[in-house]
């Protein structure tokens, strides 16, 4: 009897272990048995015809880098100026933790409501209308809490003993966190940024409101009324009418895309991430 | 002068955050003025007649997470525990990237495999009790199972590492089975956290949109007549997420009622899901000995 | 020679992790109702070689036991030995006390409930004889239902001796039991590993040349030659620590 509870446990936990993995593998495959016959170099260079039965995802690609970058601009010098509030610049452990707290709520919020935060906010009372400046500042706040977690998190790595050599010295608090603290943690930023960006890259609530359209936009030229195109919304705008069998393969093909970018973003990330593990493992 | 942008930078992010909870209370005032409790406690949306109740919607976001979390949850835990107690530390941690990589998956991909797929296999594996569709409450469920499982694993691997080994040393040293080190000494003081994933998955669950509006039927106004109906899972739904992400938001815009309900529904989700995120992160800090 | 019969015996017992040999070619002869010291250097591969004795050594991946560990006789390595019931009858007592978050009762009757299907009144029962076995009853009979972790290390330690022996194992080992421990509950600990051995077999891995003169019938000394720990010399406590002519003793003795 215990032997058997003993295999039986081993045998069920196994199995959720492969379902899990399973789900993966059968995602993948599926996306890319379906999208890779759409890949092409002009499906990278072209864009959309015919209302995306033909041609190529151009605009919707640069339309997505733009708004990673513009979120990834505008999510830094906060989240730093949040990581040293938790780290060198307040005092009590109450304020530290409310801080934190905060930073869980804010990655709780779901990603609709900041959208429509900022169909309130820039769109409407800025009046700057469909905007990929909007676009990116939402995304921005999506990401916010990710990169400020990973950034505290290597904060906290680094050794008391280099804090004290340059206070040694005579360095001011301020002197200290450009000498030190940051040069040493923004593989912490670095991180935090490619994980939150690989999130970013396929919402589609916070931008459908705020940035994107399904077509006839290139490169945008000012804030206001400057929607741009993107991946996501491209997929989710074809999947709604996904019958017409040549919308079918680009729309996998897109998918595809998307999945790559999401994938790569992530996976950048994992060498530096991997390091912070063992160096918590053998310290 | 570093100081100074500090606390600008983070009363920005602070004063942003604030807005956003006084914007979706403020503009929902209207409708609550408008409806009352009914707003929340009727089964009620003709944007035309300037009727609003949402009880459909906390329904359908209800259902959805509900089916995800029965579905996710013993799963996600069979995993964290193969992962955590019997795989070695290298190959965990391969696997754990390998389900983190499918948490990053986004919503609009597994929104297209449940459109082209999940779709047809809901109605074709319940054909006998005759659903309408495969755009069923059950298929949004089964599909946000599926996005909601990474984060069970991966908390609740982290859940059970986080117990000493010298706990399971000494009980394998008494002659307890690997089974039985686990079930009785691992899972019981991984309780808090496991019980963290759970409610951090419905977190994630209840506010998840696009997947969800592209499954779901976006049907107004559907309450089952006998709540605890199995067949009412295999109907059309609207949720909190697909009403907010719906292209009534662009109409809803300059009418005051008609947009507090849409804001109000944000409000709602915030205080749901800020509720779930919260108590999960509460319950992952360790009780105060 | 001693004329008790023998109840473990090794034969060239190795324990090698992925890299490197950790102990080699171990072969000691362990006789029935007494102590036997281990003594040595720490990082010679005690702890190790004693974790092999119950096969605990299994649990850590990348550790091979080679050699052959007999318990009665009879391998414990053969195919079909259950290794958990082996470690119930070579039960186990570590460094730190470890107790399980639950009751003082619950935690005594851990093991034992599990191993063996036992009515309401024979578990009381058990858990009392256990807990007076290990010295504990008179301290902690009215608080039998108090979580375990609210004792003091020492009753910690004892508590854990208690769940072991509530398993009924006829052989202990004990590895540096009284480490972590102040000097009142360690010598609460050797009065009892003496009077236990008049029912069980201990084995015991100690750092303290004290000790092992206090407690110990029978002596192995375990040291480092060439990188490798060894079985040295082994025999009466007397004899063991008198060997001059072997270096490593001799330099362990002198320098405690």
């Amino acid at each position: 009897m215990r032997k058997f509870l003993d295999a039986a446990t081993a045998l069920v936990a196994f199995a959720c272990a492969l379902l899990a993995l399973a789900l993966l593998g059968g995602l993948v495959y599926v996306i890319v048995q379906k999208g890779g016959p759409a890949i092409s170099w002009g499906f990278f260079t072209e864009q959309i015809r015919l209302v995306g039965a033909a041609g190529g995802i151009f605009w919707n690609l640069i339309g997505t880098l733009i708004l990673l970058l513009t979120a990834f601009l505008a999510s830094a010098p906060i989240a730093i100026a949040l990581a040293l509030m938790e780290r060198v610049w307040l005092k009590g452990e109450t304020s530290r933790r409310i801080l934190t707290t905060g930073l869980y709520a804010i990655n709780g919020v779901p990603s609709i409501v900041f959208g429509i935060f900022g169909f309130i906010v820039l769109v409407q009372w800025c009046g700057w209308g469909k905007s990929w400046l909007a676009g990116g500042l939402i995304l921005a706040m999506v990401i916010l809490p990710t990169v400020t977690v990973a950034l505290m998190e290597r904060l906290k790595a680094i050794p008391a003993k280099y804090v004290e050599a340059a206070a040694g010295l005579g360095l001011s608090r301020a002197q200290i966190i450009w000498a030190v603290l940051l040069p040493q943690s923004w593989g912490g930023l670095i991180t935090g940024s490619l994980l939150g960006l690989a999130r970013a890259a396929g919402e589609v609530a916070p931008i459908m409101f705020t940035a994107t359209i399904f077509a006839g936009a290139t490169m945008p030229h000012a804030i206001k009324e400057s929607p741009v195109l993107s991946l996501p919304y491209h997929i989710f705008i074809l999947a709604q009418d996904s019958f017409d069998p040549g919308v079918g393969s680009k729309l996998w093909g897109s998918a595809l895309v998307l999945l790559g970018l999401v994938f790569s973003l992530s996976l950048a990330a994992l060498p530096t991430r991997l390091r912070i593990h063992e160096e918590a493992h053998h310290g | 002068m570093t100081k100074t942008l500090s606390w600008i930078f983070s009363l920005l992010a602070v004063a942003t955050m604030g807005l956003l909870l006084a914007i979706f209370i403020w503009q929902s005032v209207p409708v609550w003025k408008h409806e009352g409790w009914g707003y929340l406690l009727e089964k009620k949306w003709y944007f035309r007649q300037h009727e609003f109740g949402v009880l459909p919607m906390v329904y359908g976001t209800l259902v959805v997470s509900f089916i995800a979390l029965v579905l996710a949850v013993p799963v996600g835990w069979g995993a964290a525990i193969f992962t955590s107690e019997y795989l070695p530390r290298r190959l965990r941690m391969a696997v754990k990237v390998l389900i983190e990589l499918l948490a990053g998956v986004p919503g609009v991909i597994y929104g297209l495999l449940g459109i082209l797929l999940l779709r047809d296999w809901v109605y074709d594996g319940f054909e006998k009790f005759e659903p309408l569709s495969g755009d069923t409450l059950l298929t949004a469920g089964i599909l946000l199972a599926v996005m909601i499982l990474p984060t069970v694993v991966t908390l609740s691997d982290d859940a059970l590492r986080s117990i000493p080994s010298a706990q399971r040393l000494a009980a394998r040293g008494l002659g307890l089975t690997r089974a039985e080190s686990i079930l009785f000494i691992v899972v019981p003081q991984a309780r808090r956290g496991l019980g963290a994933s759970v409610l951090l998955a419905l977190g994630r669950a209840m506010g998840e949109t696009t997947a969800v509006f592209l499954v779901v039927g976006r049907q107004d106004n559907n309450l089952p007549d006998n709540w605890f109906s199995l067949r009412a899972w295999l109907d059309s739904g609207q949720t909190i997420t697909s009403k907010l992400v719906s292209s009534e938001t662009n109409i809803a815009y300059g009418d005051a009622i008609h947009w507090g309900a849409i804001v109000g529904l944000g409000l709602i989700l915030l205080v749901m899901t800020g509720a779930a995120t919260l108590l999960g992160t509460a319950f992952t800090r360790k009780p105060h000995a | 020679m001693d004329k008790r019969p023998h109840i473990l015996q090794t034969t060239e017992l190795c324990v090698t992790a992925t890299s490197r040999a950790l102990v080699r070619d171990v072969s000691l002869t362990i006789a029935e109702h007494q102590v036997f010291g281990l003594i040595g250097p720490s990082g010679a591969g005690k702890s190790t070689l004693l974790r092999a004795l119950n096969r605990l050594t299994d649990l850590v991946p990348g550790l091979k036991v080679t050699g052959d560990v007999q318990l009665h006789g009879q391998s414990i390595f053969k195919s079909g030995m259950d290794a958990n019931a082996l470690r119930a009858r070579v039960g186990m007592l570590f460094q730190q006390p470890v107790v399980f978050p639950a009751s003082i009762v619950d935690n005594v009757l851990f093991g034992a409930r599990r191993l063996q299907s036992l009515s309401k009144s024979a578990q009381t029962e058990l858990a009392e004889s256990a807990l007076q076995e290990a010295a504990l009853w008179s301290e902690v009979k009215d608080r039998l239902k108090t979580p375990a972790a609210k004792l003091s290390v020492g009753q910690q330690q004892r508590l854990c001796l208690a769940r072991t022996l509530a398993t009924k194992p006829e052989v202990i080992l004990m590895d540096e039991p009284t480490s972590a421990l102040d000097p009142r509950s360690t010598e609460a600990i050797e009065a009892l590993i003496k009077r236990l051995k008049s029912r069980h077999t201990i084995v015991l891995v100690t750092h303290n040349l004290r000790q092992a003169r206090n407690v110990a019938d029978h002596l192995a000394f375990i040291g480092v030659r060439d990188g490798v720990g060894q079985l040295l010399c082994s025999g009466s406590v007397d004899s063991v620590l008198g060997r001059t002519d072997v270096a490593e003793v001799d330099e362990y003795v002198c320098c405690q």
